[in-house]
């Protein structure tokens, strides 16, 4: 008897499934920060860091350093979701978007260094925005950090 | 009275009520105060009234252990003993430096800041303080704007450094001294050792060489040793002739806990447009004309609630030269450079410093301004960093010291997490981000080279029992019932503040009990 002769319908449903649910998590995409919204999200969070930051290479060198050492980090989604920190970014998606998100970003770094939530990168005293707004760019950036 | 030991007969033996050993701050004050008193007070002082290389070469000493600068350069000794060199920064200790910190062992003296406090105003009158506040309130005017601001988020604190025009004691009070009736000043006076009657409970004369060759003997009720922190644990660990380890020394104490200021470079901050202005000072902060100096702390419940020991940051402007990679990649950039695989060696060799500048390039549109972060620390007190003696002998026959003096892990552990503090707290300001030095990022006993200062402490520590120490609270050695100290030798603990200032106050505070014991 080969093998889809003993398959039973629930043994088909649930091997459907299985794959499936396997390719979604090569892609990340069973992710809750990986939906097509986060996804937008992601790519306003990525129009605005561009504009914001005065050498993204500079940034990623950084942001390197800091996926060295927490590698689950490493995934533009869940960096997304973790720097907007609560934020709809849809909501910044205008001429003024960037400034609002520096002014943002500007006091959740300050709220990370009054609350100790702190990195030393390479001898840094960094904010954790700081450090994951890095990561953020080193990811997007960089192909070898492309599956995650 | 001024006399020249060298024209002393040999075998003599000179006769006072007080002897004090030593002319630094602590000898002069003492006989400062000595003077126009009912007794009369013979003052010894190793050297003359100026330098003189041949006399300082009794400072010659070995250093094991940790890098430190040569012993003979580390003191003086003529008439003014080291504050012919001294700064002049002067500071009183902090409350939390006398107490008995559990994360600091072996921290605690037996009195308290409020017993030293009504010494200290004096003590600032001898050593001629223009200010005598600390208070950053005081001084708000003259101090740039951070030092105001930060102390607001409670974290950290401004401390304040007044400034000494310096006074150099040999200078300044020597026609007091030798006017005064009651002093008998005896310079080229060498003590080579304490001699005690046979249970070692009194001392009864010292022996007395200088390099001239004449030798003999002062005798006096009081003696007391106002030499430095290095010299006083060396004649009592020479003074064994009653007692084979020396005197105090039952217990194993004298030369123990020996401490300096480590200070070393921590970091660089790199400043925001804010910090710029922030930082832009209103004096010119290392001149020898301006009349304080400041630094900033982590606040004292911090240190508490981390373990960390007291210390302050001072900061300095100006940015290192370029590391060789940094300028090898520019010159390639620039297309300057003819041997590119030479320059890309260097460039591939030093990633990490390139990496520096990259993310001061991803911080501050405009040429960032760096300040160098230095701290200095209260140095942990440990029976370990000590001076002992050596077999080599100087020219008068002393054997001459060694020190071995130690830091350990957790102080750099501790070094470390004060300046991630401090860190933090520039990040909250907005004022820029501070970057630790290599140094601090490898969790070992691997320290700068150069971070010793020349503050002597320890050695002769004081303490309520001969167990834990060499002198009581009165400065008096445990077990001799007439032999004092008058030195940074007896701080049980180091604080930060420089100890000139605390010495003179101690001197004051002896001298007041010595009145008592004398009359």
């Amino acid at each position: 008897m080969n093998f889809f002769a003993r398959i039973t319908r629930r043994g088909w449903l649930k091997l459907v499934a299985g794959t499936v649910g396997a390719f979604a998590f090569s892609q990340n995409a069973w992710l809750p920060w990986n939906s097509p919204s986060r996804r937008h999200d992601e790519e306003i969070l990525w129009g605005h860091v561009q504009r914001i930051l005065n050498h993204p290479e500079s940034a990623a060198v950084i942001g390197r350093k800091y996926l060295q050492c927490r590698t689950c980090e490493a995934d533009a989604g869940l960096l997304t979701k973790l720097i907007a920190g609560g934020v709809e970014l849809v909501t910044l998606e205008s001429d003024t978007g960037s400034e609002k998100l520096r002014k943002i970003l500007r006091s959740r770094i300050r709220e990370d260094f009054l609350n100790d939530r702190v990195v030393t990168l390479e001898g840094w005293v960094l904010s954790l925005t700081e450090a994951r707004l890095c990561s953020f760019v080193a990811v997007k950036t960089d192909k070898s950090f492309a599956l995650g | 009275m001024l006399f020249d030991a060298r024209q002393v007969r040999d075998s003599k033996t000179i006769e006072s009520d007080i002897c004090i050993v030593g002319a630094g701050p602590a000898g002069i004050t003492l006989a400062l105060e000595l003077a126009n008193t009912p007794f009369s007070i013979c003052l010894l002082e190793s050297g003359g009234f100026d330098y003189d290389e041949e006399i300082q070469s009794l400072n010659k000493g070995d250093v094991h252990g940790r890098t430190y600068y040569e012993l003979v350069t580390t003191r003086l000794r003529y008439f003014g003993g080291t504050t012919n060199h001294w700064e002049g920064m002067c500071r009183p200790l902090d409350a939390i430096d006398f107490e008995e910190r559990p994360f600091m062992p072996f921290s605690g003296w037996p009195i308290t800041l409020q017993d030293l406090e009504p010494y200290y105003p004096k003590a600032m009158k001898l050593c001629q303080l223009q200010s005598t506040s600390f208070e950053v309130s005081d001084h708000q005017e003259e101090l740039p704007q951070f030092f105001n601001e930060h102390i607001r988020a409670g974290r950290t604190t401004t401390r304040i450094w007044n400034m000494s025009p310096p006074t150099r004691f040999g200078w300044t009070y020597r026609e007091s001294i030798v006017k005064a009736e009651n002093i008998l000043l005896y310079l080229y006076t060498n003590v080579v050792e304490i001699e005690t009657n046979d249970h070692a409970t009194t001392a009864t004369r010292l022996r007395i060489a200088n390099l001239s060759g004449s030798r003999f003997w002062v005798k006096a009720k009081l003696f007391i040793l106002a030499a430095g922190g290095i010299e006083v644990s060396r004649l009592l660990l020479a003074s064994n002739a009653r007692r084979p380890h020396g005197l105090g020394n039952d217990s194993d104490q004298v030369g123990r806990y020996f401490m300096l200021h480590p200070q070393a470079r921590v970091g660089r901050i790199l400043t925001t447009e804010k910090g710029k202005a922030l930082f832009a000072q209103k004096t010119d902060d290392f001149s020898y004309w301006s009349p304080i100096r400041y630094g900033v702390s982590v606040s004292e419940k911090l240190q508490r609630a981390e373990g960390l020991p007291n210390h302050v940051m001072f900061f300095q402007k100006g940015l290192d030269e370029s590391p060789e990679s940094v300028k090898a990649l520019k010159r390639l950039l620039r297309g300057e450079d003819q041997d590119i695989i030479g320059e890309l060696r260097k460039v591939l060799s030093d990633l990490g410093a390139i990496a520096d500048r990259l993310y001061d390039k991803f911080f501050e549109k405009d040429e960032p301004e760096m300040l160098r972060a230095e701290l200095k620390l209260d140095h942990a007190p440990n029976p370990d960093s000590r001076i002992m003696l050596g077999t080599r002998r100087d020219a008068l026959g002393m054997p001459q010291p060694i020190l071995d003096w130690r830091l350990e892990i957790e102080e750099k552990r501790a070094v470390r997490r004060t300046t991630e503090i401090l860190g933090e707290v520039l990040g909250a300001m907005e004022i820029g981000r501070l970057k630790l030095e290599k140094w601090l990022l490898s969790d070992d006993n691997i320290w700068p080279d150069d971070i010793g200062s020349y503050h002597h402490m320890g050695g002769t520590r004081m303490s309520s029992s001969s167990k834990t120490g060499v002198v009581n609270s009165e400065c008096r050695v445990h077990g001799i019932s007439n032999l004092f100290i008058a030195s940074s030798s007896v701080f049980p603990t180091s604080g930060f503040s420089n100890p000139t200032l605390t010495i003179v106050a101690l001197a004051l505070r002896l001298a007041d009990h010595l009145k008592k014991v004398a009359s």
